[in-house]
């Protein structure tokens, strides 16, 4: 039961993500709650537990990109997510609303820097301003804590995922 | 050990499995079309909804401003109408004209409408998913246009049942462009800042803000006479050659739910 309302509530992300908002696009930024909700995951959980979920959310991420490779948020979110992981176990020990915000912003550029990295590896282009950069962590992090206790709340419910 | 083995197993197979998505012809485009196939119902209800939370909110915000747009408009209905009525009558006179000097007629465009089943989720790049594909005789660089007529980019890529609409604020994009009055040519790209722009039109080009651009056909891409949209901001000084204008499109991209395909 616990699996089916976690496919649920990605695809729920997912539809959210496509449908509403774009409609809240700030120049051209706007947030990834797929992203959020793997490096919730990554805080709260063992990110070899989460492996699994990682896998689902990042082929979705790269079936509803313009890029020809699968595959590219795959591998920038199992990254991030490892290394979220283990940022919470030893640097942001303390999960104060200060910690989790570094933490996810950590996790919100690596992802990112990671993305662009393979972009460019494999010759992908794609639109880059660094004002909207900067808006899209900024708007990401407003969203990255609701999101942690959603995810934290059902956690908390089912014990594990 | 055992959860060690099981996790270098899983990235092994997860590997493997991506380089085989990627390599393997058609194996990628059968899987994501089967992937839009179950989510695009659910997808378009969610577009539609945004749209329609995010039109509710515009009323709101504009909605003293209606009155004086209503008359604005009216008025301009009644232009369009006369205008409308003496094109017809061009359009006449010229079907007698090429008749009677043998010119054989255009080819009718064959149009397609499609509905927009996803749009690009992480704001890297700018395209839309439409629910029309090979299948449906639609195939790469075939032209796409707002349900009003405006231009919104071409195809990009096709499978059996979807394809994917590179839009022309995306990075890459580049329209063959003139400005209607002056007849100025250039080309639109995206830029910098993320609005569209058309670079190198001589300063002794009078141009004026509002102005309509519309495709000029010399990339042999998009056929000429398209709207793309009007001038926003004009560049220029007395020292400069040439002049730089920037752009507000016709479509409003966020707000798209269906289009139209030409074949």
């Amino acid at each position: 039961m616990k699996y089916i309302f976690l496919i649920l509530f990605i695809l729920l992300l997912l539809f959210l993500q496509i449908g509403i908002l774009p409609h809240l696009k700030i120049l051209g930024a706007y947030p990834n709650l797929i992203l959020l909700f793997i490096l919730s995951l990554g805080i709260l959980n063992n990110w070899r537990k989460n492996l699994g979920w990682i896998i689902a959310a990042g082929l979705f991420l790269d079936f509803y990109s313009l890029h020809n490779i699968l595959g590219v948020s795959v591998i920038s979110l199992i990254i991030a997510g490892v290394i979220i992981y283990f940022l919470s176990q030893s640097v942001f020990k303390k999960t104060n609303s200060f910690s989790l915000i570094l933490l996810f912003a950590a996790g919100i550029l690596i992802y990112n820097i990671l993305s662009v990295i393979i972009f460019k590896i494999f010759g992908i282009s794609f639109n880059f301003r660094l004002i909207s950069f900067v808006i899209m962590i900024i708007y990401n992090l407003i969203f990255a804590l609701p999101m942690f206790y959603i995810i934290k709340w059902y956690v908390g419910k089912f014990r594990k995922i | 050990m055992f959860k060690k083995r099981k996790i270098i197993s899983i990235i092994i197979g997860l590997l493997i499995l991506l380089v085989m998505l990627n390599t393997v012809p058609g194996l990628k485009k059968g899987l994501g079309n089967f992937v839009y196939k179950i989510f695009s119902p659910i997808n378009g209800l969610f577009i539609k909804t945004g749209n329609g939370i995010a039109g509710f909110f515009e009323v709101l915000t504009s909605i003293h401003d209606l009155n004086k747009e209503n008359l604005k408009f009216r008025q301009e209905i009644q232009l369009l109408e006369a205008d409308n009525t003496r094109l017809k009558e061009i359009e006449k006179e010229n079907d007698i004209l090429k008749e009677a000097l043998n010119i054989s007629q255009n080819i009718r465009q064959v149009k397609e409408v499609a509905l927009i089943s996803g749009k690009d989720i992480q704001g890297f790049q700018d395209w839309i998913l439409i629910n029309r594909g090979s299948k449906h005789g639609i195939s790469e660089n075939m032209v796409v246009l707002s349900p009003e007529g405006a231009l919104v980019g071409k195809i990009s890529e096709v499978e059996p049942s979807f394809s994917k609409v590179m839009l022309i604020i995306y990075r890459d994009s580049v329209v063959a462009a003139l400005i209607e009055k002056s007849r100025a040519e250039g080309l639109i790209k995206r830029s910098e800042k993320g609005d569209l722009s058309m670079d190198f039109i001589s300063n002794t080009e009078k141009i004026e803000i509002g102005e309509k651009i519309i495709t000029s056909g010399m990339d042999n891409v998009y056929p000429k006479g398209i709207l793309i949209g009007k001038i926003e901001v004009i560049n220029s000084s007395d020292n400069q050659l040439f002049q730089k204008i920037f752009i507000v499109p016709a479509v409003n991209f966020n707000k798209l739910e269906e289009v139209i395909v030409i074949k």
